[in-house]
């Protein structure tokens, strides 16, 4: 699967807040350098109570 | 961003293990704006392992600001007025224009409304032949309401004494009620627009 499908996936599921299906595309080890804060982790980027 | 209520979605483009996003962010409350966001995503077996994003954050620098310090937004305004008092007695008329922003009015109690620093330098000029050796003037009664945090509205009372009115003769007390907007520009607060009426006192 290419990086755009994954993407879109990933993003259709947040938009239908099924943050179980959004948390799957997300590798555990992922890193998110966003602009206020930068996640080390998927949990710190989402965390378990989002979709759970 | 919990305050995030809606994510539209513009266009995904992807190319190998690279893919980017463009979409709006809608948020509400304390920073409500529609904000276009740019994320660029790497991907591997089918997850994302890294990713950034980029957008205009002007509209959420309130969320990280400290507590709005009144009392010294009070203070840097009434000091503009110390400014004004001080020129007025002084006959600068420059220096009592100063207090405005560039594009300012000030429309005083006599009449006219003169806009920029310029043409209020030239009239606040006219009026130096009312100030007397033994002239006085004093702000007080402020009333103070924020707009936002660069935007006062604002009223109070300025008591002119001994001064010459339009007949010649020196007049003991002259109360005049100011309104006026201050806005801080630049870190700097400024008088945008100044309204000033003749005080009528009550009837008793």
């Amino acid at each position: 699967m290419n990086a755009g499908t994954v993407l879109k996936q990933f993003y259709d599921a947040v938009i239908q807040r099924d943050m179980v299906n959004a948390r799957s595309y997300l590798d555990d080890r992922m890193t998110f350098v966003g602009l206020f804060e930068t996640y080390p982790n998927a949990d710190a980027y989402m965390p378990p109570s989002l979709s759970s | 961003m919990s305050i995030v209520t809606r994510l539209d979605v513009k266009v995904i483009v992807g190319e190998s293990d690279s893919a980017a996003i463009f979409m709006e962010m809608v948020t509400t409350d304390p920073a409500p704006a529609t904000t276009l966001v740019a994320e660029w995503h790497k991907t591997r077996n089918g997850k994302i392992v890294w990713a950034t994003s980029a957008f205009d954050a002007r509209p959420f620098a309130a969320m990280f600001a400290g507590p709005h310090d009144v009392a010294a937004d009070e203070r840097a305004i009434r000091g503009l007025k110390d400014t004004f008092c001080k020129a007025l007695l002084s006959g600068d008329g420059k220096l009592r224009a100063s207090i405005w922003a560039e594009d300012g009015t000030v429309a005083p109690p006599q009449g006219g409304l003169f806009q920029g620093r310029s043409a209020m330098a030239k009239h606040f000029e006219s009026e130096r032949a009312s100030i007397t050796r033994d002239s006085s003037a004093t702000f007080t009664d402020y009333r103070f309401r924020f707009i936002n945090r660069d935007t006062a509205f604002v009223d109070a009372t300025l008591e002119l004494r001994n001064v010459v009115g339009p007949d010649g003769n020196v007049a003991p007390r002259v109360p005049i009620a100011i309104t006026f907007t201050a806005v801080r520009k630049d870190g700097a607060w400024h008088i945008q627009d100044e309204r000033a009426h003749f005080s009528i006192p009550a009837a008793a």
